[in-house]
């Protein structure tokens, strides 16, 4: 135990002590092998993501770029991943796209988080009749299949990278409520909750000093783990041919690759790079989040 | 007792809790209990768990709301509004038994402390008023113990940050709840001083809740005995040890003072539930004097099984409610 | 990390030696270790003779005949001892049938010995009360007739009332088996009732045995003085307003201190005292007291 100089302030000592707690997580995540590595292949995929323009023009995504290259040609010196069914650069769609799938992954994810949160809390905290129908809204949105309801609001919102995020954010939020609402319940049943109330605290007072803390670690593991749904859902979504029109995106490479037939004509540089994009992301999200969940996991018991 | 007024003034309080099935009784937890406390007086409110003494305890702090009676403090009755109940809390804390669990794991001792001042908004010269209650409590250096976490202290420690904590509100009455139950045994005695001698220091009241009879030999000013949501007995300490009148307070005192050679009373059977409270007086089917024909004799067994007796006084200080007594 | 260094302990047929400590003295692990109750990793060594018979160096298979026919156990915390889902009467069966000879009344035998009742034996543990769990313990630990009860803070959660019931439940059987029995507890008020002989125990050693109301009146060791003053008297001035307790914590295992592990917390330490660590030696004859601090028994 590091002895503080006596001269520091509590506020200096709080901040002191918060660094501690993140180089302590840094640390446990440092020895978890599949969590570190997965931690990597995300920053190796961000990377990428955001320095597209520097690995490819944008034009390149154009309909009309693919004119003078040969259709579904393999890798070669010039195209890294071939082309398309239309001549356009593979490997430029595949790192644009990462992008997208990217963008709509976390942001989604956001909405979910915050919606949830936000449900969870008031349904855990102030209970009774608000709580009830909160109960009632979430268990609609878990027990309807999602992917007809995303599909629909889709339609309905429209297809832009943005409201296809609150799209799927809408359908991922319900897990999420379920869980926070949990450890709520939990947390405000603690004797030092009980405590602060006897001291006068009011019910915002509550929530800001003793429960969103010991909810937060939650939050945040439980997020990583909706962001491969979402990235999922995503590609299934332009898969299908509900995503974005315009942009591109892993899910829409697999459609292209699919409706062109270039599964049976043996293009594998189609549609394998953005099938194994979205199953590498996909795992290392979960792997990460499930890390996570490990290192938070005692801090959750009350340390 | 000289004539001061009183700081609290219990009125036939009861708190009930409804049925839980359709047809089923209701837990008469809190019977129908009158308590007064004066300033500066430690007032032991002694029983078995079950008999309603925690119940009664947080309906005097407002944390449990009351089916019947009148709770007043310092001449006025508790508030109802949100602000009257808020400003409430300053004058009357409650310490609670496991002090593990009343401290926030991810808090700092000086957060804790500090916690009552900042919801208060009491936020001027904080650092000196925690440093202050943390000293008076017992925890030197204050600034040592400032920058500690709960899980860093030992039991009796943490029970000061909590007594602290309640303390910088300066309140006029504090009430705990099995202060020391789950302390080691040798830390018990430091805690005990610790609060008679704040109860002196201040001059403020404080109601102990606890089933040790030994405590409020320790520290107690007055007793008062509870037995199945009704004060059965109450009086001075010294009186009700030496002379206790209720045949419910005997039995216990004797379980308990077997040093003195004194014949062991030790009742049947365990008190009941609250939702089985029987007709007449409560404590009669396991009254000694009933079962032995003792009440026969003295020609009260019918009034025993029918007639609900009240506390009477009986003795200086001391009142009691059994037909047996003054008869 | 060392929980119990260097005990030495008797227990004649019928006695009951009341075993008296606060947290993290050893107490519990040392009444696990008698029957070899404690996690595979732990290492135990010196000899516990039960009946004649060395438990450390016993085959598995007579282990388990020594466990239960021999010596049982009441644990503390009966609600967790328990199984929630099963009949209290099934759970004794278990434990006798588990030894040979099953019969089908023994359960209600033992339920009415402990004052429960044989038809309480259909009931499910969360039908009974604190006090009739601790009946039920009973029943259980005198299934097959053991020669040793070992009471680990057997009265700890319960009422004044339902204690001394308990107690005198104990006293009442070991009068009429002959049983002797290891009573366990942080209280000390209890053991004045129920023990023959006391030994308190500090830091994983035994600092002061003898006879059992003699040591509790009068106790030698500064630790057991001031663990016996933590329980006042009711009635004597001397500690009416005057709560007595301990400065200090109890000392952390792994973390002792030097010499006699008391003496940071000990009020009448001298310099000796913090190189010197004595073991328990014999002080009195009457009270065959033994205590084990440089400052008793110098004459």
């Amino acid at each position: 135990m590091n002895d503080l100089v006596p001269s520091t302030s509590p506020r200096d000592m709080t901040w002191a002590r918060r660094k501690q707690a993140l180089a302590r997580v840094w640390r446990e995540l440092r020895h978890d092998r599949a969590g570190f590595v997965s931690l990597l292949v995300l920053l190796g995929f961000g990377l990428v993501a955001l320095s597209a323009p520097l690995i490819a023009d944008r034009s390149l995504l154009l309909a009309a770029a693919g004119r003078n290259n040969p259709d579904l040609a393999s890798p070669s010196a010039q195209f890294l991943l071939g082309t398309d069914d239309i001549g356009r650069d593979v490997l430029a769609q595949l790192v644009w796209g990462s992008r997208v799938s990217l963008f709509i992954g976390i942001f989604a994810t956001v909405v979910a988080v915050v919606i949830g949160s936000v449900v969870g809390l008031v349904a855990g905290y102030v209970k009774g009749k608000v709580a009830t129908v909160l109960l009632a809204i979430d268990e609609f949105f878990l027990v309807v299949p999602f992917l007809p309801l995303a599909i629909v609001l889709a339609v309905i919102l429209g297809r832009s990278p943005v409201t296809l995020a609150i799209v799927i954010g809408i359908t991922s939020w319900a897990g999420s409520a379920r869980l926070v609402r949990a450890q709520v319940l939990t947390l405000s049943e603690r004797a030092y909750v009980e405590r602060a109330r006897a001291l006068g605290a009011g019910t915002w007072q509550i929530i800001f000093r003793h429960v969103l803390p010991g909810v937060t670690p939650l939050i945040i593991a439980n997020a990583t783990l909706i962001v491969p749904g979402a990235i999922l859902t995503e590609s299934t979504l332009s898969f299908l041919g509900f995503g974005d029109r315009l942009s591109p995106s892993w899910g829409k490479l697999l459609d292209g690759a699919q409706s062109s037939g270039s599964i049976t004509l043996n293009a594998w540089w189609y549609y394998l790079p953005p099938g194994l994009c979205i199953i590498t992301v996909v795992l290392a999200f979960t792997l990460f989040g499930r890390a996570l969940e490990r290192i938070f996991d005692p801090r959750l018991a009350g340390r | 007792m000289t004539a001061t007024e009183s700081l609290l003034n219990v009125s036939n309080v009861h708190v009930a809790y409804p049925a839980r099935r359709r047809g089923g009784k209701s837990a008469r937890a809190v019977d129908g209990v009158d308590l007064e406390i004066h300033p500066g007086e430690i007032v032991a409110l002694v029983g078995e768990s079950g008999c309603g003494k925690t119940t009664l305890a947080r309906a005097i702090l407002g944390l449990q709301e009351t089916s019947e009676g009148s709770i007043a403090f310092g001449g006025e009755l508790l508030p109802t509004s949100a602000s009257g109940k808020k400003a409430f809390r300053r004058r009357a804390q409650i310490v609670f038994q496991d002090p593990t669990a009343s401290l926030n794991p991810r808090h700092s001792v000086y957060e804790i402390v500090a916690e009552g001042l900042r919801i208060h908004g009491l936020g001027e010269n904080e650092h000196q008023v925690v440093k202050n209650a943390l000293q008076q409590c017992g925890l030197h250096p204050a600034e040592r113990y400032m920058l500690k976490y709960p899980h860093e202290l030992s039991g009796g420690q943490r029970q000061r940050v909590v007594i602290a904590g309640a303390m910088v509100l300066k309140p006029q009455l504090l009430v705990a709840d099995e202060p020391v139950s789950s302390l080691d045994a040798s830390v018990r005695g430091e805690i005990l001083a610790l609060l008679q001698r704040l109860a002196r220091d201040e001059n403020m009241a404080v109601l102990v809740v606890t089933h040790d009879l030994g405590l409020p030999w320790n520290i107690a000013d007055r007793i008062a005995v509870m037995y199945l949501g009704r004060i059965v007995e109450i009086g001075t300490t010294e009186e009700l040890m030496a002379n206790p009148k209720h045949p419910y307070t005997q039995a216990l005192l004797s379980v308990v003072l077997e040093h003195l050679g004194m014949p062991q009373q030790i009742l049947v059977g365990e008190m009941p539930d609250p939702t089985e409270i029987s007709s007449g007086c409560r404590f009669h089917p396991r009254c000694p004097l009933v079962q032995s024909g003792e009440a026969q004799r003295l020609g009260i067994a019918d009034r025993c099984t029918h007639e609900d007796p009240l506390l009477q006084i009986s003795g200086s200080q001391q009142s009691v409610a059994c037909h047996a007594v003054g008869v | 990390m060392p929980a119990v260094r260097g005990v030495d302990l008797e227990i004649a047929p019928g006695e009951t030696l009341g075993l008296a400590g606060e947290s993290g003295c050893g107490k519990s692990t040392l009444a696990m270790a008698l029957l070899r109750l404690v996690p595979p990793s732990t290492q135990i060594t010196g000899s516990i003779k039960l009946a004649g018979q060395d438990i450390l160096t016993m085959k598995p298979g007579q282990l388990r005949a020594a466990r239960w026919a021999q010596a049982s156990v009441v644990f503390q915390g009966a609600q967790h001892v328990l199984n929630p889902v099963r009949r209290i009467g099934r759970q004794i069966d278990e434990a006798i049938e588990a030894h040979g000879s099953a019969s089908a009344s023994r359960a209600g035998e033992l339920l009415d010995l402990v004052g429960l009742g044989a038809r309480r034996g259909d009931d499910y543990p969360h039908e009974l009360s604190g006090g009739q769990k601790q009946r039920a313990l009973i029943a259980m630990a005198l299934a097959c007739d053991p020669l040793l009860l070992i009471a680990d803070e057997p009265t700890t959660a319960l009422d004044v009332m339902v204690q001394a019931q308990i107690l005198q439940l104990l006293d009442n059987i070991k009068r009429e088996r002959g049983l002797s029995m290891l009573f366990i507890t942080h209280d000390l008020s209890v053991l004045s009732h129920t023990a023959d002989r006391v030994a308190v125990m500090y830091a994983g050693r035994i600092i002061e045995v003898g006879a059992g109301d003699a040591l509790l009146r009068n106790s030698l060791h500064p630790y057991s003085k001031a663990l016996t003053a933590s329980f006042p008297v009711i009635g004597d001035p001397s500690s009416r307003h005057q709560p007595r307790g301990l400065a200090g914590d109890p000392p952390d295992p792994n973390n002792l201190p030097s010499g006699c592990p008391f003496h940071p917390r000990c009020t009448v330490a001298t310099d000796e005292c913090q190189s010197v660590d004595v073991k328990l030696r014999h002080v009195s004859d009457d009270e065959k007291r033994s205590v084990a601090c440089v400052l008793v028994g110098k004459q």
